[in-house]
């Protein structure tokens, strides 16, 4: 064999155990190339699907895939993820006051060039775009948060077929009062069952449902502007407006027999079944202060009585609701609300993509329309039409077309502050007595919350 | 040689011939160096990837979910027992959370960077943070609760457990459903590694038709020099045969039981070894529902947490077995050797014939 021959054949054998060795390594999967936007949210289950739902249609006109990942524990998740220098590309934001520090500090990008203000003025009520914006590191506002979905705050829920027709009278009257209402429930107290539904528990957060009650009882003891400077920071705790608040909801919650299995079941009852004793026969209780989302907790329970197995509560016939009545005068004509807000981590040319879809109101329909979703948009082209059915579509009503409404309070205020007021509540259900060592605790916690910076009103 | 001589013409082909018989076994000889080194290759490459991959990620995962199970199991008992109120959620509480925290570690550095496994693990750490400080309220609570004395009506730290069990078992996004929704990634690559057609035997067919194809060029080129060169036996063409047959032969000695150990991991020990601690959780589980139903305040009686013996028997059997089927049995070494000792050979063989033409 000649030299050159032998190089021949030594060449052939090397390449011929490269196409092995390659044939060897080709085991593993390759990537395929498409963007992919990571999107972190509370929503699970039904929520979840109600998203996913949302941005199909995104991702069918881009070709951009939503990376979706839902836990009860977001905000702990995401205070992780950026701890780590790895947030995702868009977080839903727990509160407004979270929204403001993340914007102040520098974390969230400002999302203004994903957005036509034009646009935006058409869609959205001032209030809401208002929301939507925070000042910069810099101390310039932009938008830096979008609004998903939005919830009604101040209502209560009540089954018209099991409420007594006597009481169901008086509920539905126009001009209910804060009087009319806890003499019902004195009434029906005295009839054997308690009136009031209540759950406190809600994974990292709970006790937030009572905050609920105790900003829906400042908001319509003492009015809009007490309300503000609280939610601010500018109203101590242990002020008249704010420890009288305290002291109506002990009057609701701490009477034995008013809440069903006394505050005790209420602290260990999560706030999403909590509900469910209206839907029995006999009821356990017929009243419960729960936002607007609590309709889609509702559509899962199951009714009692001759309703058949498996019969589920239907809206308007299984249960409605009655807005917050007011408590004096200055409480009149205002309702709180609360949304999901939707801020980018990344700026990335897919992540404004997605955030300017999901303002349009065709995004959002993709949610609303979806039966016992319990979503709301605030978006003011989304045609009530698009309902499912008519208590979403009253209660999209109120929301869209309130004339004064006011942000969840606890939601307002920086994070610390909501955290103090969640287990402030959580302690004060445990111990009544100790409201006036609660409400000096929460001064304290007060003052160091709001200290570093300016108040900011909602 | 008078009888070539009297025929130029084929002078003139034999020496062609003879290059293209040696060309044939050469290049079926690399065939089966190329067929078997793949064979050894992707056998080896599935088992390491099993052995240190899929296989500890998957098992870090599941022992996760047992300790923080158990730890939760763990801190109802001490609260029910009184004992929270000297030491809390108690040591073994601490044990299990230390176990859990390793394993996660551990998982953390086995999950690629950037993959679905990595964004999943950051949701599971934040969600373990959740979880702790929970427990934490709890146990403060508790002692507030105690300090108060008849000014508490109720129990405040129980609501705290309650949460943080609440925080931990929520089917929809919970911290066991974050770290289950782990073990399901790991274990969709596991079965695709397991079911991997690198360790099927009959893929040992393949070799032995390589092998069968180095044979046969060899008996046709003793065919050819019978013909040609009345040469009954060529030892060292003899000699390649007999290493041909032997490395298939070595082959089969190290695939089949590597294949049978790995099968044996697959479907006995591995399964096995899940499905001891699947029994473990759900005994951990029903003790923890019974201790936060049980309002009466007496602790039932608990059979002590998880069996670390039951599971390190089983542990030690997959190991056994994914450390059999990883033994290649010198085989990445001994191939090449072989295979250049073939061709070496099927030169020797045919080379003096050539040589007789060059003269």
């Amino acid at each position: 064999m000649t030299d050159s021959r032998r190089g021949a054949w030594s060449l052939l054998l090397v390449l011929l155990l490269f196409a092995g060795s390659g044939l060897v390594g080709c085991g593993g999967s390759s990537a395929s190339g498409q963007a992919v936007v990571t999107v972190l949210g509370p929503w699970t289950g039904d929520e979840e699907n109600g998203f996913l739902a949302m941005v199909r249609g995104f991702e069918k006109r881009y070709g951009i895939q939503v990376d979706y990942t839902g836990t009860r524990d977001a905000g702990a998740v995401l205070a992780s993820d950026l701890k780590d220098g790895n947030p995702p590309d868009l977080a839903v934001l727990a509160t407004p006051g979270e929204l403001r520090q993340d914007a102040a500090a520098g974390t969230l990008s400002p999302i203004d060039g994903a957005l036509d203000p034009g646009s935006m003025a058409r869609q959205y009520g001032p209030g809401w775009l208002q929301l939507m914006q925070a000042a910069g590191p810099h101390g310039a506002r932009h938008y830096y948060a979008i609004i998903v979905k939005a919830a009604l705050k101040s209502v209560i829920w009540y089954d018209p077929r099991r409420l007594p027709a006597r009481d169901l009278g008086v509920l539905t009257s126009p001009g209910l009062t804060w009087g009319q209402l806890m003499t019902l429930t004195a009434g029906l107290r005295a009839a054997g069952t308690s009136p009031w539904c209540m759950g406190m528990q809600d994974s990292s957060s709970s006790g937030w449902p009572g905050t609920d009650w105790i900003e829906d009882i400042v908001l319509h003891q003492s009015g809009a502007q007490v309300y503000d400077r609280w939610v601010a920071g500018a109203q101590p705790w242990t002020s008249a407006p704010i420890a009288r608040a305290w002291q109506t909801f002990g009057q609701v919650a701490n009477p034995p027999g008013l809440v069903r299995g006394g505050t005790q079941a209420a602290l260990v009852t999560s706030y999403g079944v909590a509900g469910q004793p209206m839907f029995a026969s006999p009821p356990g209780c017929y009243l419960d202060h729960e936002a607007s989302f609590i309709t889609a907790f509702y559509a899962r329970d199951k009714l009692g009585g001759s309703s058949g197995p498996g019969a589920r509560p239907r809206p308007k016939a299984d249960f409605d609701f009655v807005p917050f009545p007011p408590l004096a005068s200055a409480g009149r004509g205002t309702a709180e609300v609360a949304g999901d807000l939707l801020g980018m981590f990344r700026d990335t040319p897919a992540s404004r993509k997605l955030i300017a879809y999901l303002t349009r109101p065709g995004a959002q329909e993709a949610w609303v329309r979806r039966p016992g979703s319990g979503a709301i948009s605030v978006n003011r082209l989304v045609p009530l039409g698009d309902y499912p059915d008519p208590v979403s579509r009253e209660l999209a009503a109120d929301l869209t077309g309130a004339a004064s409404v006011r942000f969840d309070g606890s939601d307002s205020m920086p994070q610390v502050m909501e955290s103090a007021f969640n287990n402030a509540v959580l302690e004060y259900l445990d111990s009544p007595g100790q409201l006036n060592v609660i409400l000096h605790g929460l001064d304290q916690v007060r003052k160091a919350a709001y200290e570093p910076r300016t108040p900011a009103g909602p | 040689m008078a009888a070539s001589a009297a025929r130029p013409p084929r002078r003139q082909s034999t020496p062609r011939r003879l290059r293209r018989v040696l060309a044939v076994i050469l290049a079926a000889t690399a065939l089966l160096w190329i067929a078997v080194t793949i064979l050894v290759q992707g056998q080896h490459g599935t088992v390491q990837a099993v052995r240190d991959g899929t296989s500890p990620a998957l098992l870090d995962a599941v022992g996760a979910h047992a300790a923080l199970s158990d730890a939760d199991r763990a801190a109802w008992q001490s609260f029910r027992s009184g004992e929270a109120q000297l030491i809390g959620p108690g040591q073994q509480y601490q044990n299990d959370m230390t176990t859990a925290n390793q394993d996660l570690e551990r998982l953390a550095a086995l999950e690629p960077s950037g993959g679905p496994g990595s964004q999943q693990l950051q949701t599971v750490s934040g969600q373990l943070v959740t979880y702790q400080g929970l427990v934490e309220q709890a146990d403060a609570a508790k002692r507030a609760d105690i300090a108060l004395g008849t000014a508490s009506d109720h129990d405040l730290g129980y609501a705290y457990l309650t949460y943080a069990s609440s925080s931990m078992r929520d089917p929809q996004g919970g911290l066991l459903a974050s770290i289950d929704g782990l073990a399901a990634l790991d274990r969709r690559s596991l079965g695709q590694q397991l079911t991997s057609p690198w360790t099927d035997p009959a893929l040992l067919l393949t070799a032995a038709a390589a092998g069968a194809g180095v044979l046969a060029s060899i008996v046709a080129a003793r065919g050819f020099l019978l013909r040609r060169f009345r040469r009954v036996i060529s030892p060292p063409l003899l000699a390649a045969a007999a290493l041909a047959c032997g490395l298939l032969v070595w082959l089969a000695l190290v695939t089949l039981p590597a294949d049978a150990a790995f099968a044996a991991a697959r479907d006995t020990a591995l399964p096995r070894l899940t499905g001891s601690w699947q029994a473990q959780i759900r005994a951990v589980d029903a003790e923890a529902a019974a201790l936060r139903a049980n309002t009466a305040g007496h602790a039932p009686a608990t059979s002590g947490g998880l069996n670390v013996t039951v599971t390190q028997s089983a542990s030690n059997a997959l190991d056994a077995d994914l450390a059999a089927a990883g033994n290649s049995g010198g085989l990445p070494f001994g191939i090449p050797v072989l295979a250049v000792a073939i061709a070496g050979l099927a030169c020797l063989g045919v080379k003096p014939r050539l040589d007789e033409y060059r003269r």
